[in-house]
C-alpha cells in the first residue's frame, strides 16, 4: 500500500468525495482507478 | 610523527575514522614537507593493500570506490602541509571513455588507483572521439593510453581509436590497455590493444609492468 | 487451422512448458533484440529514426523476417521524445544516438529521512524535479510538461503493443510477455536513480542504517510496480539486477537480499513469475538465488553455466550465458559451436530457453550473419 497525497485508491477518493452517488460510483470507480494506476506506472517508469 | 605502518593498515582496512584521526593528529604537529610526503606514501601503500584484497575477492568494486574517496579526503587533509613538493611520477596515462559511451564509474576507479600507484593521469572524460585521444597523446606524450567502456558498442569505438592512433603515427610509442564490462581476449586482439582487463587493480599492475 | 496459427500454438506451448518447469518439445528461442539494433539493421539513422513511432513497425518487420525467434523479439524502452520533453539528466543520448544512463543523484544524503517517511511524496516533490530539469519549474509549466510526457509514454507503448500484436499474428509468434513491468530490486532502485552508484557505495559503509531503511521504504513501491492486475499466460515481471556484484557479501545479505527476495516472493504469491536479468558476475550469490521462489527465470550475463545448471537448474528457469561479443569476433562456425556448447550444458532436463548473455545493442556490435545463423541453428537443432 502506498500512502501519498499523489496516489489515491478508490476508497480514499470516495471518502474525500461524499457527493458521489452509488449509481455514479458504478460507472466511475474502475475508470478513475485505471487512470490513477497509469499515472503511478508512468511516474515509476521515470525512475527506471 | 606518525606510525606509517598503522596508517597504511588503516587505509588497507578502509577504516575511514582511524585514517582521518591519524592524519589530523599528524597535521597538528606541523610536520615538514618531507614528512608529509611520507604520509602520502603510506596512504598509497594502503591503496596497494586494497588492490590486493580486491584481486583476492575480499573487496569489491564498492570498496574501490570507497577507497578512492578515502584517499582523496586524506590528501585533502594533508594539503596544507604538503607544500609545493610533489612526488616523482612513474609515468603518464591518457585515459577516457570511448565514443558513444557515457559511463565513467569504472574509468574513475582505475584513475584513482593509477594515481595512487604514482601515475600522472590525463582524464579526457566520457564519450570521447578518437581525435581527442590522438590530440592528447600528441600533447602530453604518455607511455600508456587507457580506454574504457561499458556498452558493447564501445568495442567498435576502441578499435576506431586504435586505428586513429596508428594513422597519426603514435601507436608504436605507446601501450594501450582497454577496460570495462565487454572486453575479452578476442576483442582485445581485434581492437589491436596491448592488454585488456575487467579489473581495475589488475589494470594498474599491468601499467606498472609497462613503465618499470 | 492455418499454418501460422498452428505455429503460434506450438510456440506458445513450448514456452508454457519451459516456464512451468516441464520439458518442452524443443528449446524455445527467445532473444531480445534492441530497437536500436533493429533501426540500424533496417538501414535507418539511429539519431533520428527513434523520434518517429511510425518507424517502429517497418523496422521490426525487417528483423522479424530475417532473424528467428519464438516470441516477438524487439525490445524498445527508451524514447528520445519523452526524455527530451522532460529535460532528462538520467537518460542522455550518446554521440552515436544511443540513450544511456549517466550517474545522477536524485536524492541528497540529507533527504534520506524524508524518503523513508514517505517515498512517493519525496519522489514527486524532490527526486523528479531534480533529475528532470523541465519539471523544476512553476506548477503550470510542470503540469504541461507532465501532460506531454504522459502522452508520449502512452503513445509509444500503445504503438509498441499494437505492433507486437500485429507482427505476432503475421509471423506466428508464441503468446508470451516476459516484460509486463520492470521494477528494480529495492536496493537497486535507491542506488540507480536516487543516490547514484558512487554515493550508494559510500552510504553502505558510512550510513548503512539509513540505506536499510530507505530500501525497506522502497519495497512496497517496487511490489506495486510489478503487481499483476490481470492474469496473463506466459507472463513475467522483468527485473534487471544491478548492484550486488559490486558489494561485499555481508552488505548484500543485510541491505540487498531481504527486500529483493520479498519483492520476488510477492509476485510469485500473486501468480506472476519474475525474469531476473542477473547482470555481471553473481557466482558468489548462487545459494541466495537458489532460495528464491521456484521457477524464477534467471537470465545470466556471466559465470559458469555448468555450475549454475547444477546448482539452480532443477528449481529455476535459466537462460543467457552465450557471449554476444562472439557474434562480432567469431566465424559462423565458431558461433554455432558455442551455441551447441550452451545447449549441451543447459538444455538437459528442460528449464532452459535460448538467449544471449545480453542483447545486441547496435548493428556494429555483432555480425548479423552470425546472429542469424545461431538463432536458426538453435531453432532447428534443439529438440528433446
Amino acid at each position: 500500500m502506498i500512502e501519498s497525497k499523489y496516489y489515491k485508491t478508490w476508497e480514499q477518493y470516495k471518502a474525500e468525495h461524499p457527493e458521489i452517488s452509488e449509481r455514479e460510483e458504478k460507472a466511475m470507480a474502475k475508470r478513475m482507478q485505471t487512470y490513477e494506476e497509469m499515472m503511478y506506472g508512468f511516474v515509476m517508469f521515470l525512475l527506471i | 610523527m606518525f606510525d606509517a605502518e598503522q596508517l597504511k593498515q588503516a587505509v588497507g582496512d578502509l577504516d575511514e575514522d582511524k585514517v582521518m584521526e591519524i592524519l589530523r593528529e599528524f597535521v597538528a604537529t606541523n610536520p615538514s614537507q618531507e614528512e608529509a610526503q611520507q604520509a602520502v606514501a603510506a596512504c598509497q601503500s594502503g591503496m596497494a593493500i586494497v588492490g590486493d584484497l580486491f584481486e583476492k575477492e575480499e573487496y569489491f568494486v564498492g570498496d574501490l570506490i570507497f577507497a578512492g574517496e578515502l584517499l582523496t579526503n586524506a590528501i585533502e587533509i594533508l594539503k596544507p602541509v604538503l607544500g609545493t613538493a610533489s612526488s616523482a611520477k612513474i609515468g603518464k596515462i591518457v585515459l577516457g571513455t570511448v565514443a558513444g559511451d557515457l559511463h565513467d564509474i569504472g574509468k574513475n576507479i582505475f584513475k584513482s588507483m593509477a594515481e595512487a600507484a604514482g601515475f600522472e593521469v590525463f582524464d579526457l572524460g566520457i564519450d570521447q572521439p578518437p581525435a581527442n585521444f590522438v590530440n592528447k597523446v600528441r600533447e602530453v606524450k604518455p607511455e600508456i593510453v587507457g580506454m574504457s567502456g561499458v556498452l558493447t558498442l564501445a568495442l567498435e569505438s576502441m578499435k576506431d581509436t586504435v586505428d586513429a592512433l596508428k594513422e597519426a603515427g603514435l601507436r608504436d610509442s605507446i601501450k594501450i590497455i582497454i577496460g570495462g564490462n565487454p572486453v575479452t581476449k578476442e576483442a582485445c586482439e581485434q581492437i589491436g590493444a596491448d592488454a585488456f582487463t575487467t579489473n581495475a587493480a589488475e589494470g594498474v599492475k599491468i601499467c606498472q609492468g609497462w613503465v618499470k | 487451422m492455418t499454418d501460422i496459427a498452428a505455429l503460434a500454438q506450438e510456440r506458445t506451448q513450448i514456452i508454457a512448458d519451459v516456464l512451468a518447469g516441464r520439458i518442452p518439445k524443443r528449446v524455445p528461442v527467445i532473444p531480445g533484440i534492441t530497437y536500436e539494433f533493429a533501426v540500424e539493421y533496417a538501414g535507418l539513422d539511429l539519431m533520428t529514426a527513434t523520434w518517429n513511432p511510425e518507424n517502429f513497425e517497418p523496422v521490426c518487420d525487417k528483423v522479424c523476417q530475417d532473424f528467428y525467434a519464438d516470441v516477438f523479439p524487439v525490445i524498445h524502452l527508451r524514447f528520445p521524445a519523452l526524455y527530451k520533453t522532460l529535460g532528462a539528466k538520467n537518460w542522455v543520448m550518446g554521440s552515436q544516438g544511443f540513450l544511456q544512463h549517466p550517474e545522477v543523484v536524485g536524492l541528497l544524503e540529507e533527504e534520506y529521512d524524508e524518503f523513508i517517511e514517505n517515498p512517493y511524496n519525496c519522489i514527486m516533490e524532490k527526486v523528479l524535479p531534480r533529475i528532470y530539469k523541465n519539471l523544476d519549474t512553476d506548477p503550470q509549466t510542470r503540469s504541461i510538461v507532465m501532460a506531454k510526457a504522459f502522452y508520449i509514454f502512452n503513445e509509444e507503448f500503445g504503438n509498441i503493443g499494437a505492433t507486437a500484436a500485429k507482427l505476432s499474428q503475421k509471423y506466428g509468434y508464441g503468446t508470451a510477455n516476459l516484460f509486463t513491468a520492470a521494477p528494480s530490486a529495492p536496493f537497486d532502485f535507491v542506488a540507480d536513480q536516487l543516490r547514484g552508484f558512487r554515493n550508494m557505495m559510500l552510504d553502505v559503509r558510512r550510513i548503512p542504517d539509513k540505506v536499510e531503511a530507505a530500501v525497506k521504504a522502497a519495497t512496497p513501491l517496487m511490489i506495486k510496480m510489478g503487481w499483476p492486475a490481470t492474469p496473463l499466460p506466459n507472463a513475467a515481471v522483468f527485473m534487471p539486477l544491478h548492484m550486488a556484484p559490486f558489494m561485499r557479501e555481508k552488505d548484500f545479505a543485510r541491505l540487498y537480499y531481504p527486500t529483493f527476495k520479498e519483492t520476488v516472493e510477492a509476485f510469485a504469491k500473486a501468480g506472476r513469475q519474475t525474469l531476473l536479468f542477473v547482470e555481471v558476475d553473481w557466482m558468489r550469490y548462487l545459494d541466495y538465488l537458489y532460495d528464491l521462489p521456484e521457477n524464477t527465470i534467471m537470465w545470466f550475463e556471466f559465470g559458469d553455466p555448468k555450475l549454475v545448471k547444477e546448482k539452480l537448474g532443477k528449481k529455476h528457469i535459466l537462460t543467457g550465458f552465450y557471449p554476444v561479443t562472439l557474434l562480432k569476433t567469431g566465424t559462423v562456425q565458431q558461433c554455432i559451436d558455442k551455441a551447441k556448447e550452451m545447449l549441451d550444458i543447459l538444455a538437459p532436463g528442460g528449464r532452459y530457453y535460448f538467449n544471449f548473455d545480453k542483447s545486441p545493442l547496435t548493428l556494429d556490435t555483432v555480425k548479423p550473419e552470425n546472429l542469424k545463423a545461431v538463432l536458426e541453428y538453435v531453432a532447428q537443432n534443439a529438440n528433446y
